[in-house]
C-alpha cells in the first residue's frame, strides 16, 4: 500500500535537535536528518518540519528541505492551522536539553495534534543513573521527559533492545512502542578509498570510533586487546580511534596506551574527522571494533559494515541486532577475549571473509528505506488506536505575552498595559510577565484569568514558544529594563512609548536604581558601559561624555545619542502612538522593519461635565507641573486674559516641584493673578475626574517634544473638554477636535495661546462645538478598537521565514 | 655599605617608625573603606539574590493556580464520566 495511503494523516516532524550544536552533526542529528529524507523519500505526507523559534536556526538546512517550504517555526498558528484537518506530530528528540521545558513539551502542538509520537534513541540514562542521572536537576529533568514518553500515542525505538528498555525500564505499553530501526548516514559522494587518511597512517589499521569522558564506550578494553595482539599481528598493524578528543583527553589516553606498551606510533587519535575522512577509514580498515558497554543502536559498526569492513562488537544490548554473526561478539569488558578474536580476524582470512559477508548482509538489513517503512505503519497504528492522551481543546485563539509594567507600579505605562490587558481578554489568552517589585499572584482556586508571572520567569519557566507573539511595552526608565533584555533575546513585537530611551540604557547600565547608591566602581562600570553603548550605536560620530554630562538623560538627547536602533533592530514588529515616532523608528532601522502607528486610546471614564451658573470660567492644565510644560506661559495667558476682562480662574491639577510653585508664584504675584492660580499636587483618579469634571477649558503646553503622544490630552478630550495646544503630536488629531498652536517659542505661544482662550471664553458656542467634536472623535478610538488593532498586527507579524541553508 | 646596612642605621629606624605611626589612621581608613565596599556587594548580592527567590516563588504559585485550574477540569470531566447508580435511576 503507497504510503500516502497508510499515513494520510499528516505529519509535523520536530528537527530542532539539528539547532543544538552540541550534537547536530553527531548521532541524534545524523540519525534525524537521514529519518526525515527517508520519509520524504517514501512519499510520507509531511506538512512541515519545525524548529524551536526560542532557539537560534541552524547555520545550514538540507535545500532540499528549504527549497520545498517544509521548514518553519514551531509556532501557534501554524498548530492552529493544521489543528483543523488533524495531523500527527512527531517529537524528534524528545530529550532535547531546551530550556525551558516547553521547548521541547509543546503545548500548542500537543494539545492540536490527534496523534503525537516520539522518537527514543536509547534509555542510557534510565539504565546507567549513576552516570546520567547524577543531581537532582538531571534526575528531574530525565523525568520530565520520561512523562512526555508516557502520555505519547507511540514511541519509535531505534532497536528492538531499545523498545524493551522502553518497556522495562520506563514502564511503557508496549502495545505503543515500536522497533522502527535505524540506517546508515548517506556516505559521501565521492566515497571509498582514495580520500587521504589522517597524518601518521603508514600501516594497515585496526579502527574504532568512540567517545571521550563516556564510561559506557569502553575505549579501554579495545586499548587492551590491541595491545595483547601477538607480537607479529601487532607489529603490522596500528590501531586508529576516531573520537572527538579534547586536550585532557588525549593527555590521559597517551599515557593510557604507553602504560599497555603502546607507542605513540602504534596508536592513531584522530580527533574530529570528517564524513568523507571516516568512509575512507571504514573503507580501508583491515578490521572495525566496537567494545561499547551500551548502544541505543551502534551506528558506527553499521557504518562500518556498509563500507565493507569486517566488524566486531560487543555482545550487549542493541549490538547484536547490528551485525547478526557469530564471529562479530564478544563480551563486554574482556580484552582477552576481544584479542582472540582480533587476531582470528586479521591472521584467518576464512574468518575474515565471514565478517565481510556478515557486515554486508547488516548492510542489506538495516537501510532507511525500511525505517521509513515501519515509521509510517506506526504513525497509521497510532492514529488508529485509541488516544492515551486527554486532549486539551485546541486552542483557537492567539496566545500572547505582554511583558513590562503592570500595576502596582505607578508608572502611566503600568495603568495603560493592565487596561490593554483587559481589553485583549475577551480575544485572546494573554499571559503577564510583570517588571517591577516582585508581587505575589493571588486568585481564587480555578479563576481562569490572564497567568500573571515576574518578568524573571520569562525565557526561564516559560518560553516565548508559546505564544504568536511577545509584546514588549518599552519606555525610558527603570521599570523597562528586564523587558528591553527579553526583546533582544526573544524577538517579538516592541511597543515603544518613547523614542529616545537615554534614561532606559543608564538603567540598564547600573544608575537610578531606587534605594539604591551606586559605589564609585559600578558607578565606573555604569559610565564604561554607557561609552560602549554609545560606540555600538553612532560609531560614525562617537565622542565620549563628560562628567557632568555621562550620567544625564538630558545629555544623550541633546546630542542626538538615540538608544533606539539595537531594539528595533531585534523587534519582528513595532508599534509606536504618532507619526513623529514612527519617523524616529524608521531613522534607525537597519532593516526594514513593520511600524504600526496606533495611537494612545481615550479614556472611557465617565465623566459628567459640571454647569456653571456664574461667569467664573476654569483653565484647567492636567499632568505633571514640569518648566517643559511650560506653566510660566500660561500664567502670563491667564494674567492677559483676565487683563481683557475675563473672570478667569487656573489650576495645574498634577503633580509639581515645591520650586516649580514658587516660581510660578512669584510669576504671579507679579502679574497681579496669585490669587487665581490654584495648585492641587497629585490628586487621586477621583479628584482627576473631578477636575475633569470642572473644566471649562483645558490647555496642555510642552516645549520639547520627542513625538511622544500625551494621555492628558487625550482625557481632555474624551471629558469634552474644548482644548488647547501646542504638543506637536496632536497634529494626527482631525481640525475640529482641538485648537493648536504652532511652535514652542513663550512669547509666541503666550500671544497666540492668549488670543484662543479670548475666543473661547467669550464665546462658549465655539467651546461647544470643540467639546462636541471632541467627545465624539475620543468615541471612536478605545481601548477595545485598540485592542482589535494589535490582534490585527499580530496576525500580519509572523515569525521571519527560516532561511538557513549552504 | 649593603643596602640592609643603611636602613638599619638608627636615624633611619627614627623615621621609618615616624612614617609608621603617620601611615597608621590612613591605613586604618582605607580598611574601613574597603569593608564597606565589601559590605555593600554583599548586601546588594543579597538583594538580588532575595529578589530572584521571591520571582522564583511567585512564579511556582502562579504555576501551581494553574494546577488547580486542571485539576478542577480534570475533576468535571471524571464526574461526566462517572457510570450513573442504579439508585440514580430510580
Amino acid at each position: 500500500m503507497p504510503a500516502s495511503d497508510r499515513a494520510a494523516q499528516r505529519v509535523v516532524l520536530d528537527v530542532q535537535a539539528l539547532q543544538n550544536p552540541l550534537h547536530r552533526d553527531r548521532g541524534i542529528g545524523r540519525y534525524l536528518r537521514a529519518h526525515a529524507d527517508a520519509l520524504l523519500d517514501a512519499d510520507a505526507p509531511i506538512a512541515a518540519l519545525v524548529l524551536n523559534p526560542d532557539q537560534p536556526a541552524p547555520p545550514e538546512l538540507p535545500r532540499r528541505w528549504t527549497d520545498a517550504g517544509l521548514v518553519r517555526w514551531n509556532e501557534p498558528a501554524l498548530a492552529r492551522k493544521l489543528g483543523a484537518t488533524g495531523f500527527t506530530y512527531h517529537v524528534m528528540s524528545p530529550f532535547e536539553p531546551a530550556v525551558p521545558d516547553d521547548g521541547v513539551v509543546v503545548r500548542h502542538m500537543l494539545d492540536a495534534a490527534t496523534t503525537v509520537v516520539a522518537t527514543l534513541y536509547d534509555a542510557i540514562p534510565f539504565v546507567f543513573p549513576d552516570w546520567y542521572q547524577r543531581d537532582d536537576a538531571t534526575r528531574s529533568f530525565f523525568r520530565r521527559r520520561a512523562e512526555l514518553l508516557r502520555v505519547v500515542d507511540a514511541v519509535l525505538a531505534i532497536s528492538e533492545h531499545t523498545r524493551r528498555d522502553a518497556i522495562e525500564r520506563l514502564g511503557l505499553d508496549p502495545a505503543r512502542v515500536h522497533h522502527i530501526g535505524s540506517g546508515p548516514s548517506p556516505r559521501p559522494d565521492h566515497h571509498g578509498s582514495h580520500m587521504a587518511l589522517p597524518v601518521g597512517l603508514h600501516k594497515p589499521f585496526v579502527l574504532t570510533v568512540t567517545g571521550w569522558g563516556e564510561p559506557r564506550k569502553d575505549p579501554n578494553t579495545t586499548f587492551a586487546a590491541f595491545a595483547a595482539l601477538p607480537a607479529p599481528l601487532r607489529a603490522a598493524h596500528q590501531l586508529v580511534v576516531v573520537c572527538d578528543l579534547p586536550d585532557e583527553g588525549r593527555t590521559q589516553w597517551r599515557a593510557d596506551l604507553r602504560a599497555l606498551g603502546l607507542a605513540d606510533d602504534d596508536v592513531v587519535l584522530t580527533g574530529h574527522v570528517d564524513d568523507a575522512t571516516l568512509d575512507a577509514l571504514y573503507t580501508q580498515a583491515s578490521l572495525f571494533v566496537f567494545s561499547s558497554r551500551y548502544e541505543g543502536f551502534g551506528l558506527p559498526a553499521l557504518e562500518a559494515a556498509v563500507a565493507g569492513a569486517p566488524v566486531i562488537t560487543t555482545d550487549v544490548s542493541s549490538l547484536p541486532e547490528v551485525i547478526d554473526h557469530e564471529l562479530a561478539r564478544v563480551p563486554s569488558d574482556d580484552a582477552g577475549a576481544l584479542t582472540r578474536r582480533m587476531a582470528a580476524v586479521l591472521d584467518d582470512a576464512s574468518t575474515q571473509t565471514a565478517l565481510r559477508r556478515a557486515s554486508g548482509e547488516a548492510a542489506r538489513r538495516h537501510t532507511w528505506p525500511t525505517v521509513a517503512d515501519r515509521t509510517i505503519t506506526a504513525y497509521a497504528a497510532a492514529s488508529a488506536s485509541r488516544p492515551t492522551r486527554h486532549r486539551g481543546a485546541p486552542a483557537t485563539r492567539p496566545r500572547l505575552a505582554l511583558i513590562g509594567p503592570f500595576p502596582p507600579s505607578k508608572s502611566g505605562i503600568a495603568t495603560w498595559s493592565e487596561r490593554l490587558v483587559g481589553a485583549l481578554a475577551p480575544h485572546a489568552d494573554v499571559d503577564v510577565f510583570r517588571e517591577g517589585d516582585v508581587v505575589m499572584p493571588q486568585r481564587p482556586a480555578g479563576d481562569a484569568a490572564a497567568r500573571r508571572f515576574p518578568v524573571a520567569a520569562f525565557g526561564r519557566a516559560v518560553g516565548g514558544i508559546e505564544y504568536d507573539a511577545p509584546i514588549y511595552t518599552i519606555g525610558n526608565g527603570y521599570h523597562h529594563r528586564h523587558t528591553l533584555e527579553a526583546a533582544l533575546r526573544t524577538p517579538g513585537i516592541v511597543w515603544l512609548h518613547e523614542t529616545r530611551l537615554a534614561g532606559l540604557y543608564l538603567t540598564r547600565a547600573g544608575l537610578f536604581h531606587p534605594g539604591y547608591e551606586p559605589t564609585p566602581a559600578e558607578l565606573e562600570h555604569a559610565r564604561r558601559t554607557m561609552a560602549d553603548a554609545v560606540v555600538r550605536l553612532h560609531p560614525a560620530a562617537a565622542t565620549p561624555l563628560g562628567d557632568d554630562d555621562w550620567w544625564r538623560t538630558e545629555a544623550y538627547d541633546e546630542r542626538g545619542y538615540s538608544f533606539l536602533s539595537e531594539i528595533v533592530d531585534a523587534a519582528r514588529a513595532v508599534i509606536v502612538s504618532t507619526d513623529a515616532a514612527a519617523e524616529a523608528v524608521h531613522e534607525v532601522a537597519q532593516r526594514r522593519v513593520r511600524v504600526h502607528v496606533l495611537p494612545l486610546p481615550f479614556s472611557e471614564r465617565s465623566v459628567t461635565r459640571v454647569a456653571h451658573h456664574d461667569d467664573e470660567r476654569w483653565i484647567v492644565s492636567f499632568g505633571w507641573v514640569d518648566p517643559i510644560k511650560q506653566p510660566d506661559v500660561l500664567v502670563r495667558a491667564l494674567a492677559a486674559v483676565v487683563a481683557r476682562g475675563h473672570d478667569a480662574r487656573l489650576a495645574f491639577v498634577g503633580e509639581l516641584a515645591p520650586t516649580t510653585k514658587d516660581v510660578l508664584d512669584g510669576l504671579a504675584g507679579g502679574l497681579g493673578v496669585i490669587d487665581r492660580v490654584h495648585y492641587t499636587g497629585f490628586v487621586t483618579s477621583e479628584e482627576y475626574d473631578a477636575w475633569l469634571a470642572r473644566a471649562d477649558i483645558a490647555v496642555q503646553l510642552r516645549a520639547v517634544s520627542r513625538g511622544e503622544a500625551s494621555a492628558a490630552l487625550n482625557d481632555t478630550l474624551a471629558a469634552g473638554i474644548a482644548t488647547v495646544t501646542n504638543i506637536p503630536t496632536a497634529r494626527d488629531l482631525p481640525d475640529d477636535v482641538v485648537v493648536r498652536i504652532d511652535g514652542s517659542d513663550p512669547d509666541l505661544v503666550e500671544r497666540a495661546l492668549t488670543d484662543e482662550l479670548d475666543g473661547l471664553l467669550g464665546h462658549p458656542d465655539r467651546s461647544a462645538t470643540l467639546a462636541t467634536a471632541a467627545r465624539s472623535h475620543a468615541r471612536r478610538w478605545r481601548f477595545d478598537d485598540l485592542a482589535q488593532r494589535v490582534l490585527e498586527v499580530v496576525r500580519n507579524t509572523p515569525r521571519p521565514p527560516v532561511t538557513a541553508g549552504p | 655599605m649593603s643596602d640592609a646596612a643603611q636602613s638599619d642605621a638608627p636615624g633611619s629606624r627614627g623615621v621609618r617608625g615616624t612614617a609608621k605611626r603617620a601611615l597608621a589612621p590612613l591605613e586604618r581608613r582605607i580598611e574601613i573603606a574597603v569593608t564597606r565596599a565589601v559590605e555593600t556587594t554583599i548586601r546588594r548580592e543579597i538583594a538580588e539574590l532575595q529578589a530572584a527567590l521571591r520571582a522564583d516563588i511567585a512564579t511556582l504559585v502562579e504555576l501551581t493556580y494553574e494546577l488547580e485550574h486542571l485539576a478542577g477540569r480534570i475533576d468535571t470531566a471524571l464526574r461526566a464520566l462517572a457510570p450513573v447508580s442504579a439508585d440514580d435511576d430510580a
